[in-house]
């Protein structure tokens, strides 16, 4: 009942793409009316058309419904029933297929009137060469409207995709006018601020905001309405949530003052209350820990050190103690303080601790820049890495010097009192012992006094008894001088030149040094001070060198040598002879004490060494001896450096 | 009864007054002196073969130079075995210090501790063998 014709048209490549390809026409006519028709299109060089015709009424519906046609051409006949009819059927159905009449009649209503009715365009068969402009026309006419009507659909599309993505975005977004008065708030409001959007927008963006914050917003917004960046970022500010606690948010704040819709401003904003929440505490224990470094630093000698132990930090107070400079010290060796104090395993052992991760406590004797000596208390803490090894190690310490020496005077002190207490029992048990004996004497004397009855005899006991209360007598003198001595506090320290003062001394021993034959040779640096008595001092050197006098070599003439020598804690004066010696094995314990000889020497009372060493030891100095027998012997006196 | 005395002391006196109060006995014991521990040991160690010339009996002082009474008693009992004779000894001395008197009863060889002064009576016991 329909034919199709199809007209291709070979520049149709190059056909605007507002135009199909092909261009589908449904005709409302007889058959015979179909190759005018075609004639006169093909004028429309760029369009090829497929013509569909009909002149039945249901077959044309059916034609429309299954083809679409871009465009309908129709004859209006006599009765006008007909074309008027497919007219309104097409205006109701498919209001977007341009409809053009072309007829050989004219009809009763006007042109215009067909037009008010829905078609597109009324043309004469007469006029059929205007066909292909009308056809045109009406095509384009169809195009544009449905172009328009697909962009407004995109347009709703995106706006409807844009809003989602602002509605449904975890972040707020909010816009408002210049005075802060909110025109839109997206519904992240309510899991951020607690509002219901439709209580947030109409309230001032002000009100939201921390009082002690709005001051800063108020600068960001007003860098944005003068500047030229269109957003400015407020990195944490606190909001009022709507249950009156305050969160924190980081915000961008957009000037939207000329986007269509908005027309004000713009903010989008974060909860970051977590992250700053983290942040300060993170800051607290930042800061809790610079104040025990400080603290640390303060209190503590501190140095850190390497796995190798290399220093890799000082603080002042161990720069201070140790003498150094930073730069001497960092990158060496923890080694630098090292004294011999302590033997090599000592040292092993600390790093064998350490190195296992363990803490090590003890004490330290190092060394300063100087040379001088320090004593710490010393803790080394291992700092372990994420494996749980050990990577540096932290040096804390406390200087114990001044304990330290305390410590040792206290123990020089116990010595002196134990050899003080020694000699006092010595002392004791030699009172005893020989006011004894004199006693005992005297009691037998008269004893025997009384039994004899030859005159002779009294008289002879008689010159006994004198004796013995002469001996007694010098015996109890001997005995003051050695109290004396032991409680003598209060005794005259003078600075000694060490040098003029042996001269003198030999000077006034002259007469005994020159009937032995004595050579004396002195050899003392000038300029040698030291503090001390000088009663004490020229005694002992009296006693020492007649000493070296009295017990002289048999088969030589004595030969006395007397020098100096220095250690940090004491002057040495050492009396050096060649006489018979002391057998120091054997009277190792003895030779400092009262009352007893070695030699069968009529001279030897045995005080003289005994009253040295008190009088030394009163002024904390000491006395020892070395001696080979037939060779000599050599005293050495320690006087206490200031 | 004793019959040959041996006296080690330093103390001139003591020795002369003890030698007195053994003439006054009239008995005839033979005297023995060393001034101190060391002279006395090697003296008698010179004997130690000949029973007849070592004393019964010694009186030992303690304080004496050279060699003390400790000193002197450590050489005896180290040697003592040599002696042909079983030797009485008592230390003699003036000291009334506890430790002394204590030590003394140390030594098995040892049998007594006397104080000075020994007076005739403590002489006449001691040359009898009598205790003192």
């Amino acid at each position: 009942m329909f034919s199709v014709k199809n007209h291709t048209n070979l520049t149709s490549q190059t056909t605007p793409s507002a135009f199909e390809s092909f261009v589908k026409v449904l005709i409302f006519d007889e058959e015979v009316e179909l190759a005018n028709i075609d004639n006169s299109l093909k004028q429309l060089k760029n369009i090829d058309f497929q013509y569909f015709i009909t002149h039945d009424d249901d077959e044309f519906k059916r034609i429309l419904k299954d083809i679409k046609p871009q465009i309908i051409i129709s004859e209006l006949h006599q009765d006008e029933k007909s074309g008027r009819k497919q007219l309104d059927y097409c205006r109701m159905f498919y209001p977007e297929i341009p409809f053009v009449f072309l007829s050989k009649h004219s009809c009763n209503k006007s042109t215009l009137h067909l037009l008010e009715e829905g078609a597109t365009d009324f043309l004469f068969k007469e006029n059929i060469a205007d066909l292909p402009s009308v056809v045109f026309k009406a095509l384009r006419q169809s195009r544009e409207k449905y172009e328009i009507k697909t962009t407004k659909q995109q347009r709703w599309e995106d706006a409807q995709r844009f809003r989602g993505l602002i509605e449904y975005s975890h972040d707020p977004v909010i816009t408002y006018s210049e005075s802060g008065i909110i025109t839109y708030a997206s519904p992240a409001i309510e899991r951020v601020l607690g509002y219901q959007v439709q209580e947030f927008i109409g309230s001032n963006v002000l009100e939201h905001i921390h009082p002690d914050d709005i001051s800063l917003r108020q600068e960001n917004f007003e860098q944005l309405k003068g500047g030229k960046n269109t957003f400015t970022e407020i990195a944490q500010e606190r909001l009022r949530h709507k249950d009156g606690h305050y969160i924190w948010a980081k915000a961008i704040v957009s000037d939207a003052r000329l986007l269509p819709g908005i027309e004000g401003y713009m903010t989008n904003f974060r909860d970051i209350t977590e992250t700053v929440k983290n942040k300060l505490k993170l800051e607290k224990t930042l800061k809790n820990l610079t104040d025990y470094k400080i603290a640390l630093d303060e209190s503590s000698i501190v140095g850190i050190a390497d796995l190798k132990g290399k220093i890799t930090y000082v603080n002042q107070e161990l720069l201070s103690t140790s003498k150094y400079h930073s730069e001497e010290l960092i990158g060496k060796s923890f080694k630098i303080f090292q004294t011999d104090e302590h033997p090599d395993f000592f040292y092993l052992k600390i790093w064998k601790d350490i190195a296992n991760g363990k803490i090590w406590k003890g004490e330290l004797k190092l060394k300063a820049k100087d040379g001088s000596h320090f004593w710490v208390s010393t803790t080394v803490v291992p700092f372990f890495d994420e494996k749980h090894k050990p990577y540096q190690y932290i040096v804390v310490m406390r200087d114990i010097t001044l304990r330290k020496q305390k410590t040792l005077e206290l123990h020089n002190s116990i010595d002196l009192l134990t050899s003080q207490n020694k000699r006092l029992l010595n002392f004791s048990y030699i009172v005893s012992h020989n006011l004894r004996s004199h006693t005992s004497n005297i009691q037998n004397l008269i004893s025997h006094i009384e039994d004899t009855v030859d005159e002779a005899e009294k008289k002879e006991m008689m010159q006994h008894l004198k004796n013995v209360a002469e001996a007694l007598n010098e015996t109890m003198y001997n005995l003051n001088e050695v109290v004396s001595i032991q409680s003598n506090s209060e005794l005259k320290i003078e600075v000694i030149k060490l040098k003029p003062f042996v001269e003198k001394t030999l000077e006034i021993l002259k007469t005994q040094i020159t009937n032995s034959k004595a050579v004396i040779i002195s050899e003392i640096p000038e300029n040698e001070l030291i503090s001390f008595s000088v009663s004490y001092l020229e005694s002992i050197l009296q006693n020492l060198i007649l000493n070296a006098i009295k017990y002289k070599h048999p088969n030589r003439d004595p030969l006395i040598k007397i020098t100096c020598t220095n250690d940090s804690n004491y002057l040495n004066l050492n009396i050096t002879d060649n006489g018979i010696g002391i057998d120091i094995k054997k009277y190792k314990h003895k030779i400092f004490g009262m009352y007893k000889t070695f030699h069968s020497n009529k001279d030897s009372k045995g005080l003289g060494l005994f009253m040295s060493k008190n009088q030394i030891e009163a002024l904390g100095g000491k006395i020892t001896v070395e001696s080979k027998i037939n060779e000599g012997s050599t005293f050495r006196l320690y006087f206490k450096r200031n | 009864m004793v019959k040959k005395l041996c006296i080690i002391d330093d103390d001139d006196l003591y020795k002369l007054l003890l030698k007195k109060s053994v003439d006054n006995l009239g008995s005839n014991v033979e005297i023995l002196t060393y001034p101190n521990g060391e002279e006395a040991f090697i003296e008698l160690s010179k004997f130690k073969n000949s029973p007849d010339l070592l004393p019964d009996l010694i009186l030992l002082d303690i304080n004496m130079p050279i060699m003390d009474g400790w000193e002197f008693m450590e050489q005896f009992v180290n040697t003592k075995n040599q002696f042909k004779k079983n030797i009485t000894i008592y230390i003699a001395s003036s000291s009334i210090a506890k430790q002394d008197i204590e030590k003394s009863k140390t030594y098995p060889e040892i049998s007594g501790y006397i104080v000075k002064p020994i007076l005739k009576d403590t002489v006449a016991n001691l040359l009898l063998r009598k205790a003192v």
